[in-house]
């Protein structure tokens, strides 16, 4: 067949054979999903169907009472997507970055700190109670199927209840995954691939098992060009300098293997990443030596039961070890030179039993223990350094899912009491300071939450949720580092009110049309919120910032036509205010929150032949101080990812743009309190002050996944 | 060198700054006024103080640096953003307008001090191991003074030029040499003794450890230095004899206050040494009187940190109050009698942000302006 014709006839055979049950117009059901099996057959000799496209309309967060995003992570993510990258597009979600790809990234929710973000991976977290903020580049995508993110109201069963919210990522248990291979090369010398294989199906006994192995490597020399900037009134003598000492590597392998037998069902994962990179520093004093490494093992396990058609019960342990080497061997960003190989342990036990004792009725009650374990090591410390450091945190959590009405009310109330042990924290940096803010060394918080959902039609869902939470200081804010952070032991814990409202609308009113939008209201109101704030020559301090008020709105939404063409969009807008603090700044908006961002997404999609996706992320400037004076600037970035495949059986290769316009700088009043039009200067594009964003940059990708696969 | 790159914007000569000349924006006070540097160490808002009638004027301007110093360059203020390495000059302190002269030291090079000497200006890089000289007309670079023959002898090889003294036609240099190998302070500082006119290197004479100095006001010595460590009572006050390159006079030492000696202030014949007790978190303020030695209290167990000292021409030494961690006490600047050693209560002048320096200038109406 010629190509045209071919792609006629590809197009044909997907407009006429297209109906599926996300498309006829019923309720969005969970057995929506599996769009196999409404997928109808197709000539062999025509090898269209694409049989996992994810629908416009995702049932769970439909109808969920709590405020949430799922994206699957499948092809339709373009392939050197990070984590940062696949959250960034959703409404609510910020991400901040120190520059180009494989630099740290961290995510905000609804105006919070990162702190208040709490990250889990199959139902284990990575900081339980805010216990640091995770660098989302730590972090592999290619593992994971789904990533959720619950804004404000974290789901009852993770037992978790930050200020901001829960980013989970998840793997779908249960298949074989079929080997593939991914392989990546583009700008800055930025590589990366992945193998992925697995085996399923029935064992002896009658049990049913799986197991997924995963390994990928990302890497980057990281020298994109940045403007550097002498004299600030004098563009003839600045300088395109490539960013220096901020290569990356990292390796990362995930197993997982899980048995079902009978009403037992077990699963086993660990996930082993290394990494090593440089540190540039700021843009106008960049590092030569100073290097970031780390080990990361998470060991988990889980064990469902099914006591009786009506109760269950669900176990898991964790370990988390992390070790992470930082030398700085010139002094170059702290103080001092620096050595160090600090250890983190965090085991976790949780145990949460699902009991049904009515159709509409679900209680949830669940235990859930954490114990952090910090253990510096410091190899240029030329004298003893603090001992090891221990801190247990127990949540006791009941939680309900009452659905009565055929569904048509979902009411989620829940609390959870947090008990939290510090008299194991070692010696304070200073004498007779509380180490809890309120002088405890046992802190009890009681933290109650509600969610609601009224769905009167099957395609309208109301909903609303309300919530208190509570994050004490870490280790990292209590004792610092040794280095450029100072600790603050007489840190208060954080605690925060937040509510939020949303209506959302989905379905498919006509066979050619599916999709789903969502837009509402929140609101959290903070106190002794804990930020870093500089306190000298590379030096930081967290302190508490009094307290603040986040307000706005966010929409969503998204539409497939045709199936042929793909919308999505986000909105988010945040009104940030300092209510209580220093009288001068009262009013002024939160540093690093924008007021705006935008992200809308076109494609068009051939499956599995052709997708060509165009990207538009927009957000409004923000502060980086109290001060409100100096506004970075709105960032207009477009993308544009173009995918092409002969056939499902055949390799893939993919093309990506990103940051099309390369906005890398911008002009602004040398003075913002005598701004005039004849004293303006250029300076990079940051997020953290001194570390600019990398401009345009492409990547070239190519893949296999194997047909037929393991079974 | 490449990195090495400066712009002059104009070719204002020094001889005079008549205030029609200044361009429109802020007023600035008629009379002599400080230029207070306030600082979260993201951002720097200057403000000014009218030293006649002592009224503030906050958030007067603002750079994107929360490294900034602020020096008197005669009747001109020197903004030095040390993170950035950039020397800015503002014609009379007229921060309404764009600088008049702007020197980009290198990427690095944390200039620390400038000073006008003879017909350069001298600008110490603190981490550049040099001392640069410009024309203050033209802002070219007529000579990069290497210091780094100066560093401790088997320590890290920099010399960390810092303090810039001008005595007539010469200039002490004070190197602390700080060895961050060790991440102490090397055994001895150095002050190197410049012609401001040839910018020869006239002499070099060892120092106690971790020094800054100031000119003796009294003539009896050359300097008087603050010299010590940080976390040990090693340190104190004492004349120091250039020529013989050793201390003359021990005027206060740290054993004896039981604390640390962070900085001083000259006021005429006294000085004015803020103190800080590790063991019980607390600085103090105390003055010295040159001519008879004693030593008086003037606030013990403060709350706040004290930022740094600086002695202003209305023989008021004001002592900058920052915030410790977990304190509610207001930050700002305080006053000190030194004559008879008595501390506002109350910071006088508070801020939006912490001040951290402040520069005076005698204003361009002045007499010989």
């Amino acid at each position: 067949m010629a190509p045209s014709g071919r792609w006629a006839a590809l197009l044909m055979a997907l407009l006429v054979l297209a109906p599926s049950s996300a498309l006829s117009g019923d309720e969005p059901t969970d057995d929506d999903d599996s769009a196999d099996e409404d997928t109808p057959e197709v000539d062999e000799t025509v090898e269209v169907v694409d049989t996992r496209e994810a629908p416009a309309v995702d049932p769970e967060v439909h109808r969920s009472p709590i405020s949430v995003v799922a994206v699957e992570l499948d092809e339709s993510i373009p392939p050197s997507a990070t984590l940062a990258d696949v959250l960034d597009t959703a409404a609510g979600v910020h991400v901040r970055r120190f520059g180009g790809p494989g630099d740290p990234a961290w995510v905000t929710v609804r105006g919070s700190t990162s702190r208040q973000v709490e990250v889990w991976v199959d139902g284990v977290p990575l900081n339980a109670h805010g216990s640091s903020a995770v660098d989302l580049s730590s972090l592999a995508l290619q593992a994971w199927d789904r990533v959720e993110v619950f804004r404000g109201f974290a789901p009852p069963e993770l037992g978790a209840s930050p200020i901001g919210g829960v980013v989970h990522l998840t793997s779908r248990p249960g298949a074989a995954t079929p080997p593939r291979f991914e392989a990546s090369i583009g700008s800055w010398e930025t590589r990366r691939l992945v193998a992925e294989g697995g085996l399923g199906g029935e064992l002896r006994g009658g049990a049913t098992g799986d197991v997924r192995l995963t390994a990928s490597y990302a890497g980057t020399e990281g020298d994109f060009p940045f403007l550097s900037v002498g004299a600030l009134s004098d563009p003839d003598d600045d300088e395109v300098l490539g960013r220096a000492n901020n290569d990356h590597d990292r390796l990362d392998v995930v197993g997982r293997a899980r048995l079902v037998r009978g009403p037992v069902a077990f699963s086993l994962s660990d996930q082993l990443g290394w990494e090593d990179g440089g540190v540039p520093g700021p843009r106008f004093q960049q590092t030569r030596e100073t290097r970031y490494g780390g080990l990361r093992n998470l060991l988990s396990g889980r064990a469902t039961l099914d006591l009786h058609p009506t109760a269950d019960l669900t176990g898991d342990l964790s370990w988390l070890f992390l070790r992470e080497r930082f030398r700085d061997p010139l002094g170059e960003l702290g103080v001092n030179p620096k050595d160090t190989a600090d250890r983190h342990h965090q085991p976790v036990a949780g145990l949460t039993a699902t009991l049904e004792p009515l159709p509409w009725l679900a209680v949830l009650p669940s235990l859930r223990t954490v114990v952090d374990v910090y253990e510096p090591v410091d190899h240029a410390a030329k004298e003893g350094i603090d001992e090891t450091r221990f801190r247990a945190a127990t949540t006791i959590s009941l939680a309900s899912s009452l659905e009565p009405w055929d569904g048509r009310v979902a009411l989620v109330p829940a609390v959870g009491l947090y008990l939290l042990d510090n008299r194991f924290l070692g010696d304070v940096p200073f004498e007779d300071v509380p180490i809890t803010g309120d002088g405890d060394e046992f802190a009890v918080q009681a933290m109650p939450r509600v969610a609601l959902a009224l769905r009167p039609l099957p395609w309208l869902t109301v909903r609303a949720a309300a919530a208190r939470a509570y994050r004490p200081p870490t280790f990292f804010e209590l004792f610092g580092d040794r280095g450029g952070v100072i600790g603050n032991a007489r840190l208060r814990p954080e605690i925060a009110h937040t509510v939020d409202a949303s209506v959302r609308v989905g379905g498919a009113p006509h066979p050619m049309f599916s999709g789903a939008i969502e837009a509402g209201y929140y609101r959290s109101d903070a106190k002794d919120r804990i930020v870093f704030r500089p306190n000298g020559q590379h030096i930081t301090v967290p302190i508490n910032f009094g307290a603040s008020t986040i307000q706005g709105f966010e929409a969503a939404g998204n539409a497939r036509i045709g199936k042929v063409v793909l919308l999505g969009a986000a909105v988010t807008f945040a009104d940030s205010r300092i209510t209580e603090g220093e009288p001068a700044w009262i009013g002024n908006q939160l540093p690093y929150v924008p007021r705006w961002e935008l992200d809308a997404t076109a494609g068009v999609e051939v499956a599995p032949f052709v997708r060509a996706t165009w990207s538009f992320r927009y957000t409004a400037g923000t502060y980086d101080s109290r001060t409100n004076l100096f506004l970075q600037p709105d960032r207009p970035l477009h993308s544009v990812v173009v995918r092409l495949q002969p056939g499902r059986r055949w390799p893939w290769l993919a093309v990506e743009g990103h940051n099309l316009g390369d906005v890398t700088t911008y002009q602004r009043a040398r003075d913002p309190l005598q701004p005039a039009d004849d004293d303006m200067v250029v300076v990079p594009v940051e997020d953290f002050r001194g570390n600019p964003l990398a401009g345009r940059s492409f990547m070239i990708s190519v893949g296999w996944t194997f047909p037929g696969g393991a079974s | 060198m490449t990195a090495r790159l400066l712009v002059a914007l104009g070719a204002l000569a020094l001889s005079g700054c008549p205030t029609d000349g200044l361009p429109d924006g802020v007023p600035l006070p008629e009379g002599p006024f400080a230029v207070v540097a306030t600082s979260d160490y993201v951002d720097t808002v200057l403000a000014t103080i009218d030293l006649e009638t002592m009224e503030a004027a906050d958030q007067v301007a603002a750079v994107a640096s929360g490294d900034v110093l602020v020096q008197a360059l005669d009747e001109d203020l020197a903004l030095l953003v040390r993170n950035e390495g950039l020397v800015q000059r503002f014609r009379c302190g007229a921060l309404a307008s764009a600088p008049d002269l702007e020197l980009a030291t290198g990427a690095g090079s944390n200039p620390h001090a400038a000073v006008l000497c003879g017909d350069s200006l001298f600008v110490s890089n603190y981490n550049a191991n040099e001392i640069d000289v410009f024309d203050p007309v033209s802002g070219e670079l007529l000579e990069s003074i290497d210091v780094s023959a100066h560093a401790e002898p088997g320590g890290d090889g920099q010399a960390e030029p810092a303090t810039l003294l001008v005595d007539g036609d010469r200039l002490h240099a004070v190197l602390e040499r700080y060895d961050h190998e060790t991440s102490l302070p090397s055994d001895q500082a150095m002050v190197l003794t410049i012609d401001c006119a040839t910018r020869a290197v006239l002499d070099e004479q060892p120092a106690p450890p971790n020094s800054q100095a100031w000119l003796d006001p009294t003539g009896e010595a050359d300097l008087l230095v603050r010299y010590g460590g940080w976390f040990e009572l090693d340190g104190g006050v004492a004349r120091y004899d250039l020529e013989a390159g050793q201390v003359a006079e021990a005027l206060v030492d740290e054993a004896e206050l039981g604390a640390d000696i962070t900085d001083v202030a000259v006021a005429g014949e006294h000085l004015a040494l803020a103190s800080w007790d590790w063991e019980d978190q607390g600085f103090g303020v105390h003055c010295l009187d040159l001519a008879t030695g004693g030593l008086t209290d003037a606030a013990l167990g403060l709350e706040q940190n004290i930022w740094t000292l600086e002695a202003a021409p209305t023989g008021d030494v004001w002592v900058f109050l920052t915030l410790t961690t977990g304190a509610d006490d207001a930050h700002g600047i305080a006053e000190l009698d030194p004559v008879t050693c008595t501390l506002s209560p109350e910071p006088r002048w508070t801020f939006g942000l912490q001040p951290t320096g402040a520069a005076f200038l005698p204003g361009c109406d002045q007499p010989g302006s």
